[in-house]
């Protein structure tokens, strides 16, 4: 089964409170998940959307599609991410970017 | 959530959280260069109910924190690590924050208060609660700290004593701007 990292991000950077991995079919499974325990992700939901998500309508890819938008506006609201892990063995690290899905400005600078 | 975060934070740190309609402070007169005045009307112009934090903050909050840094004997500080106690997790980056030491190359106590910026008014409490419990540990004293929630357009003020934290409930909007700057004269000159 797949990794998962879910990240709830502010500007101040990544805590053990705003990261989870998790195994799941996909990232959409995720988001499908997460509309059907909201109250389980409850609190990344809130850094990200505050109250203003409609929870009984939206299917999963909407919430995906929803997720990906969202960015870091200072502390007010979190970047909410769903990245797909690949473990590696040490020797096959590399850290240069690349142009890809996902991928931010700042990634590069 | 809100609801779920403040009795966490309170829980933790053995507080209680009161509000009051009476002011936190005897306001003290405050009266800013009219440069630094002119900047933050200009910059009150130019923030709009969607605005973003970093907008709010770089054309209202800052503005208003620098002038009131500039005009006591103050070290202040913009976004600066803040380390209290990283094995309880108290380690983060306050908005603003005021100290009265007059060492600046790191946050020193006593801390005097520490401003919390965001969107949405109702989301700045418990993370300015939690800011002002640490400062109280890194004080070493129960004396007051206070705190400012701030979505830059509207203001509202927060002091922690000891195991009280009180909430004034009143809501200053910018245009009253004399008030608000009184408010945080007083708070960081209060010793």
């Amino acid at each position: 089964m797949p990794l998962f990292l879910i990240t709830s991000l502010y500007d101040e950077g990544i805590s053990p409170n705003l990261v989870r991995v998790v195994e799941a079919e996909s990232a959409l499974a995720v988001a499908a998940h997460m509309l059907h325990h909201s109250d389980s992700w409850g609190y990344f939901l809130y850094r990200s959307f505050g109250q203003d998500l409609p929870l009984g309508i939206l299917t999963p890819e909407e919430l995906l599609e929803r997720i990906n938008r969202t960015y870091i506006d200072g502390d007010s609201t979190a970047q909410l991410r769903i990245t797909p892990l690949v473990v590696q063995s040490l020797e096959a690290i590399v850290t240069t970017p690349l142009f890809q899905p996902g991928a931010l400005f700042s990634d590069f600078g | 959530m809100t609801v779920k975060l403040l009795p966490l934070i309170q829980q933790q740190f053995g507080l209680q959280l009161i509000e009051t309609s009476s002011p936190l402070v005897e306001p003290q007169p405050f009266s800013p260069s009219s440069g630094r005045r002119s900047l933050v009307e200009q910059g009150v112009e130019m923030v709009f109910p969607h605005s973003n934090e970093r907008t709010r903050s770089e054309f209202i909050v800052a503005q208003v924190m620098i002038g009131i840094a500039l005009a006591h004997p103050v070290s202040y500080f913009s976004g600066y690590p803040f380390e209290v106690d990283p094995a309880l997790g108290l380690v983060g980056q306050c908005d603003y924050l005021f100290s009265r030491s007059s060492l600046t190359f790191r946050i020193h106590p006593p801390v005097a208060l520490i401003v919390e910026v965001k969107r949405d008014l109702g989301r700045c409490l418990p993370h300015c609660l939690v800011e002002l419990a640490a400062a109280q540990r890194f004080n070493g004293s129960t004396a007051p700290v206070y705190g400012v929630l701030t979505t830059g357009l509207a203001w509202q003020f927060l002091k922690l004593e000891g195991e009280i934290a009180t909430i004034e409930s009143t809501i200053y909007k910018v245009e009253s701007l004399d008030r608000i700057e009184s408010i945080l004269a007083a708070m960081v000159s209060e010793p």
